[in-house]
C-alpha cells in the first residue's frame, strides 16, 4: 500500500476567528502501487486540495490516520512526510497551475526535478528523456535546448509527463493537465500512463473531460486492471466528502 | 561582432588597463575611482543572488560598514599587525555570514517581509558601527601598542602590507567569484534550482525543490561576498573608515544587479 488516508479532515486556515467555512473530509482512501485513480467532482469541491494533501503540500488539520509508504504519520507530521516524498521525487505533481519555467530549456525543466545523484544518472536520464520525446509525434523536432515557453500548452503537458517518467516517480498526481491535449496527443499521454502503471507507478488523475475517463478505462483494461473512481462531493456548503469505488 | 560583446570587451580592457596601475599613485584619478568601484562588484553579485531568488536586501551597505568596523575594532584590541588584520578579516567575513543567516531565518522562518527585515538590519548595522567607532575613538577605548597613529588615515583604517595586500588584487578576486558563480549556475543542479525559485516558486515547490535551502545558500553566499567586498574596500579606503562608509552602497549594488539583468519577481 502506497498511501492510506483514513478519517482525516482538511480545511484552509482563515484569518478571521471562528469555524472554517469549508472542509474536506476523507473517510477512507487507499492508494496501491500500480493502480489508476480517476478523481471526479464539481468545481470548488476539493479535488485539487486532495491532490495537494497526497503530495504533502497541505497539512491535514484534523485527526485520523494517514499512512505513507507503510509508516503511520499523524497531523503535522503528515505534511513533513509528504513534502519529503516530493523532495525525493517519489511523488510527481503535474498541475495545470504549474507554468513550469518558460525561460529555461526543456531539458532544464526536466533536470530540475532530479534528486542529487551521480552525474552518470543524469546522462542516462537525458538519453531516456530524448527517447521519450522521439516517441511522441507531437514533440517531433523539439530540441531539448528550446525554451520551455516556446512549446504549446499541450506540448508542455507531455514534457511534464516525461519528467515524471524520467525520474521514476512512484506516485503521479495529474491535475487537469490533459485538458490542453488534442485527441492524438491524449492517446499518447494515456499510452505512457499505461506504461508507467505496468512499472508499478500509481496515478491519480483529476479531469473533467469525458474523453479522459474513456481513455483511462481503456488503458486500465489493456493492462488488466481497473480504473478506480474517486468522487469528491459537496455534502453541504461547508463540507466536501470523498468516496472511493 | 555584436555591439553588446564589443561594449563588454571594451569595458574589460579599460578595467584591466586602469586596475594594473598603481592604486595609490598621486593623480591616478581613474585608477582610484576604479579601485573604489571594483568592490561594488561582489556587493552587486550578493544583491543579485538575493534578488534572483525572490528576496531583497537593503542592508548590505550598513553591514559592510559594520564588518569593516569589526576589523578596525579588532586591530585596536589585538594590534595592527598583518596576521592580526588577516584574522580580523576572517572574523568580519564570518560575522557577515552569520548576520545573513539570521536575516534568512527571520525572513523565511519568521515570515517577515524581506524589505522590513533588511531595513531593520540596516539600522542595526549603522548603530553598531557608530557604537564601535565611538568606543575605539574615545580615550578610554582599547589602544594596542602596535596600532600607531600612522595607521590612521582620515578616520580609521588598518595597515595594508604583507598578507593583507592580497585584497589589492581586485581583479583576481572578482574573476574567482565570477568563475565560481558561472560554474555553480551552469554546471550544478543547485544553480538551476536557484534560478527556478526566483522564476516560479510554486513551480519549484511542485518540482520538489527545497526552497528554504536554496534561499539559505543565497543568503550565506551573499554574506561571504559582503565580507569579501569589505576586505577589498578596507585596503583602498584611503580616507578612513567612518560609520557611514557603506551607507547607500546597497542602492548601487541593487541598481547594478538589476541593470545587469537579474530577474525581478
Amino acid at each position: 500500500m502506497l498511501i492510506e488516508l483514513e478519517n482525516i479532515e482538511f480545511s484552509y486556515a482563515v484569518p478571521s476567528a471562528g469555524p472554517p467555512p469549508w472542509k474536506l473530509r476523507v473517510e477512507r482512501l487507499f492508494i496501491r502501487s500500480g493502480d489508476l485513480y480517476r478523481v471526479t467532482g464539481k468545481n470548488m469541491c476539493g479535488k485539487t486540495t486532495l491532490l495537494r494533501i497526497l503530495a504533502g503540500l497541505e497539512q491535514v488539520t484534523f485527526g485520523g490516520n494517514s499512512k505513507v509508504g507503510g509508516s503511520m504519520v499523524r497531523g503535522n507530521d503528515a505534511k513533513a512526510h509528504g513534502r519529503a516524498r516530493l523532495h525525493t521525487r517519489d511523488v510527481c505533481f503535474l498541475s495545470h497551475a504549474d507554468q513550469m519555467f518558460p525561460e529555461l530549456s526543456v531539458w532544464e525543466n526536466v533536470r530540475i526535478a532530479r534528486n542529487s545523484g551521480p552525474a552518470q544518472k543524469t546522462h542516462l536520464a537525458r538519453t531516456f528523456f530524448e527517447s521519450y520525446i522521439d516517441s511522441i509525434p507531437t514533440l517531433k523536432g523539439v530540441s531539448l535546448k528550446m525554451p520551455m515557453g516556446s512549446l504549446s500548452s499541450g506540448g508542455q503537458a507531455l514534457v511534464r509527463l516525461g519528467r515524471a517518467s524520467t525520474w521514476k516517480s512512484r506516485l503521479i498526481l495529474i491535475d487537469e493537465v490533459t485538458a490542453h491535449l488534442d485527441d492524438d496527443a491524449a492517446d499518447v499521454f494515456f499510452f505512457h500512463i499505461g506504461k508507467l502503471l505496468t512499472q508499478g507507478c500509481s496515478v491519480v488523475l483529476v479531469s473533467h473531460v469525458e474523453r479522459d475517463r474513456l481513455l483511462a478505462e481503456k488503458v486500465a483494461e489493456k493492462i488488466g486492471q481497473k480504473a478506480f473512481a474517486v468522487t469528491v462531493e459537496k455534502v453541504n456548503e461547508h463540507t466536501s466528502c470523498l468516496t472511493a469505488r | 561582432m555584436p555591439y553588446r560583446t564589443l561594449a563588454l570587451t571594451t569595458c574589460l580592457v579599460l578595467l584591466l588597463f586602469f586596475s594594473t596601475g598603481s592604486f595609490r599613485a598621486a593623480g591616478a584619478v581613474g585608477s582610484n575611482w576604479l579601485s573604489s568601484g571594483l568592490p561594488l562588484v561582489p556587493l552587486s553579485i550578493a544583491a543579485g543572488l538575493i534578488i534572483s531568488c525572490g528576496q531583497i536586501d537593503i542592508a548590505s551597505g550598513a553591514l559592510l560598514t559594520f564588518a569593516g568596523m569589526i576589523v578596525i575594532g579588532w586591530a585596536h584590541l589585538f594590534g595592527a599587525t598583518d596576521s592580526s588584520v588577516l584574522v580580523a578579516v576572517g572574523v568580519e567575513t564570518l560575522s557577515s555570514i552569520l548576520l545573513y543567516c539570521i536575516m534568512w531565518a527571520i525572513i523565511t522562518l519568521g515570515r517577515v517581509p524581506a524589505l522590513l527585515c533588511t531595513l531593520g538590519f540596516s539600522f542595526c548595522g549603522q548603530s553598531l558601527s557608530l557604537l564601535i567607532n565611538t568606543f575605539v575613538s574615545s580615550p578610554l577605548g582599547p589602544h594596542h601598542p602596535s596600532f600607531t597613529p600612522e595607521h590612521v588615515v582620515g578616520g580609521m583604517t588598518v595597515p595594508v602590507s604583507g598578507a593583507v595586500s592580497i585584497f589589492e588584487w581586485q581583479l583576481l578576486w572578482i574573476a574567482l567569484v565570477v568563475l565560481a558563480l558561472a560554474l555553480w549556475r551552469y554546471s550544478s543542479d543547485a544553480g538551476l534550482q536557484h534560478v527556478a525559485v526566483g522564476m516560479n516558486p510554486k513551480g519549484a515547490e511542485m518540482a520538489g525543490v527545497k526552497i528554504r535551502r536554496v534561499t539559505l545558500v543565497a543568503f550565506l553566499a551573499s554574506g561571504a561576498l559582503v565580507g569579501l567586498s569589505t576586505a577589498m574596500y578596507l585596503v583602498f579606503q584611503g580616507g578612513g573608515w567612518a560609520p557611514n562608509t557603506g551607507v547607500g552602497k546597497e542602492m548601487f549594488a541593487i541598481a547594478a544587479a538589476v541593470v545587469g539583468g537579474t530577474r525581478i519577481q
